[in-house]
């Protein structure tokens, strides 16, 4: 399958998929339709053989994610400025809203600074294991505990108790040869 | 599905089914064609990019990225897909779009002018330019208190000919002022005049492929898009933003018949490795990051990943938090390019190293030409390079802002191409034996294991706690194993009821010639049972083995073998 048509299948049948994980993350629908194009462009400036729909999905969601954090990053550097312009994309970080709508669970996300939402997002929504979000955010398995602790206690005054961190599946996923 | 037992529901288990069932998600649809175009004009100045040729160099720039696809305002296609959307419209179109406005809509009674500055200009017909373009800003009656500050948010540069734009400089993008009007930024302000260093290739509108111009006189036209406002006296924050968009008049330009500029990076395909070889030698380098080999195959087959694992030390005196990427990889052969780099996963890998650390980086690439990504490299020898850049970053993890990169290279390693695709989709897939999975699907797996061209046998004894796995290579090719795990599991003939162990090696690679074999084993003394301590009698034992063999993961199994536990 060459890349266009791959591009197209993973667009038809995950390209909602796509937006969802990239709507978590940001909070923002015009903002995940942004992340999810850039991710796409990433992945497909980059890649052009043995690609299927599923194994570009993989890479698109991680450029999903590396594209938040990066994005995060740097506004994190300038997040001491003022700005020439009052209005700004980044979700709102008042936890009232989610308190109006206690099982708004994007409302909730959105009160989270960048890095523990997406650490919360990889553990709670994907259910990743703690050294499995370390590794796709690039950080120490200790960081993302921190990343956890914080994000879960914000999370839980607004959704409720969480899974314990130090759970460990059960079961897991297997792949078919 | 994971199952997590005695724990409360975790509110946000469906939270992505949700998104993805959401209005939001139900009204989206992925901009299919835009991201074919884009990413189409990425790879196409992919070579240019990874050297970092095309960069914005300055203060005041923008750092929020405009949305690209956002109604009216957004990206402009062109006829031809592949060509900037700024080749579509005429010079005297791109200035017809120049103003200023404020949220009143009015001008305040600025005026912004955009100038290329001459004694920057680097041109050549084909490969890189470089150029500053400058933009000020001034009242028409200039008797205003305070200090203009603003930042540039977009800058496109575009070469005319005949009156015709004939090329754009590839990554810059004219953004209208509707748009800019739109877009939220998130710079630091700087004081008039704001200028921008660009660099990089032009792209051709004929072919939407890096330019090569005809020798002659062309006209640069460069429009840059800023945002701005008037700061009070002592201080830094300016009042009232306004958004203007200014073009600046023709600059001749005279492209001399053979002028051009060797394509960017020591990794570019073509390019010879000398570059690499000054990047790898600490005595023509001052990195303070040096990269290394841990594991480097010598045999792979041609059109195959090649996989590597690499380590960057601390080489200086000062701890040092940076971050990077997944290495690039090439081949060399008579000290050119000849091969890679292949596709790599645009990740971002943060390092935190004292002096003297060191941290392992993984590395790879699919064993193709470069010059056209597609064609398996001919079979022989090889020399395999790796290159690394960092930037390094500070204590609040943002980039530093007066560093510059780092890179590093690391080689030669010899390697031997072979013209045979050793395992294709003969090796299992991925299996991960855990507490429940049953004796039919292991002795499945066993059974593909068997059909590979990899033979296993495994040997077990508990009761002296050893556990070994012997891998032959049946096949007529030289293999490479990457050792990652080995399991046990115990079975009571329906299921695996307690785990052995779980052995993590410390990955090297092993290249096993025809008819070789290596063995991997490990001891244990105290199986767990999946649900309390195992009661005596007879199991079997499965040995799993978590392997990467030819740059493709697997899990090779082989059992079962019988095993008596005496005590419980």
């Amino acid at each position: 399958m060459g890349d266009d048509d791959v591009l197209a299948t993973l667009a038809r049948e995950r390209g909602r998929a796509l937006f969802g994980y990239a709507y978590l993350l940001t909070g923002q629908a015009h903002a995940a339709e942004d992340l999810v194009q850039e991710a796409l462009v990433r992945t497909f400036a980059r890649r052009r053989v043995g690609f299927t729909p599923d194994s570009a999905e993989a890479y698109v969601r991680r450029a999903i994610l590396s594209t938040f954090l990066d994005d995060a990053r740097r506004r994190q550097r300038w997040s001491g400025v003022r700005h020439l312009l009052g209005r700004h994309d980044e979700p709102a970080r008042d936890p009232a809203p989610a308190v109006g709508a206690v099982l708004d669970v994007r409302a909730a996300l959105a009160t989270l600074a960048p890095q523990e939402r997406a650490a919360a997002v990889l553990r709670w929504c994907e259910d990743l294991t703690v050294p499995e979000v370390a590794a796709r955010m690039g950080l120490a398995v200790g960081t993302v505990k921190r990343y956890l602790s914080t994000a879960g206690h914000k999370l839980e005054a607004l959704l409720g108790p969480l899974p314990d961190d130090e759970t460990v599946p059960l079961t897991s996923g297997r792949t078919r040869p | 599905m994971t199952e997590h037992h005695d724990q409360p529901r975790n509110p946000l288990s469906d939270a992505l089914s949700a998104a993805e069932h959401s209005a939001a998600a139900r009204a989206y649809e992925v901009p299919v064609e835009l991201v074919r175009t884009r990413a189409r004009r990425r790879r196409a100045g992919r070579t240019a990019a990874a050297a970092g040729a095309l960069a914005l160099v300055v203060a005041g720039v923008a750092v929020a990225v405009p949305r690209l696809a956002d109604g009216d305002g957004g990206l402009r296609l062109a006829a031809d897909a592949d060509a900037p959307a700024q080749c579509s419209v005429s010079p005297a179109q791109i200035r017809a779009g120049d103003g200023v406005v404020g949220a009143d809509g009015g001008d305040g009674g600025w005026v912004v002018e955009t100038r290329v500055v001459p004694g920057t200009l680097q041109p050549a017909r084909q490969g890189r330019w470089a150029m500053a373009v400058s933009t000020s800003a001034d009242m028409q009656a200039a008797d205003y208190v305070g200090t203009p500050l603003g930042g540039s948010i977009a800058t496109s540069v575009v070469l005319v000919r005949d009156g015709a734009v004939v090329a754009v400089l590839d990554g810059s993008y004219d953004m209208s002022l509707e748009e800019a009007r739109s877009v939220a930024v998130d710079m630091q302000p700087q004081p008039f005049p704001l200028d921008v260093d660009l660099a990089g290739t032009f792209v051709s509108c004929e072919t939407g492929e890096d330019a090569v111009l005809d020798a002659g006189t062309y006209e640069l036209v460069a429009t840059s898009t800023i945002r701005f406002g008037l700061a009070a006296r002592g201080s830094d924050v300016p009042g009232d933003s306004y958004d203007a968009r200014s073009t600046s008049e023709p600059l001749q330009v005279v492209v001399p018949a053979g002028s051009s500029t060797p394509l960017a990076g020591p990794t570019t395909c073509g390019a010879t490795d000398d570059e690499l070889r000054d990047l790898a030698d600490p005595q023509t380098n001052p990195a303070p990051l040096l990269l290394s080999a841990r594991s480097v195959p010598r045999t792979a087959a041609s059109g195959k990943n090649l996989s590597l694992q690499l380590a960057v030390t601390n080489d200086g005196p000062a701890h040092i938090d940076a971050r990077t990427g997944y290495p690039e990889v090439v081949l060399v052969r008579e000290g050119v390019v000849v091969g890679g780099p292949g596709p790599i996963e645009a990740i971002g890998i943060d390092l935190s190293l004292d002096p003297g650390a060191s941290t392992p980086l993984d590395a790879g690439t699919l064993l193709l030409s470069c010059t056209d990504d597609t064609t398996p490299l001919e079979p022989g020898d090889y020399e395999i390079w790796a290159l690394s850049t960092f930037t390094p970053l500070g204590p609040d993890g943002a980039r530093e802002t007066d560093a510059d990169d780092w890179s590093a290279a690391a080689g030669p390693w010899p390697l031997q191409v072979t013209g045979d695709a050793v395992v294709d989709d003969q090796m299992p897939g991925l299996l991960e034996m855990t507490c429940g999975t049953s004796a039919d699907e292991l002795a499945q797996w066993a059974a593909i294991t068997q059909e590979s061209p990899l033979a296993v046998e495994a040997t077990a004894a508990p009761a002296d706690g050893a556990l070994s796995v012997t891998v032959t290579n049946s096949g007529d090719v030289p293999v490479t194993l990457l050792p990652d795990h080995l399991s046990a599991g115990l079975s009571d003939g329906e299921q695996v009821v307690g785990m052995g162990l779980t052995a993590m090696y410390d990955a090297t690679t092993t290249t096993l010639q025809p008819g070789e074999s290596t063995t991997f084993s490990t001891t244990y003394s105290d199986p767990e049972g999946c649900d309390g301590p195992l009661s005596t009698g007879t199991y079997d034992t499965w040995a799993a083995l978590g392997v990467t063999v030819d740059g493709t993961p697997s899990t090779l199994v082989a059992g079962p073998v019988p095993v008596e536990l005496a005590t419980p």
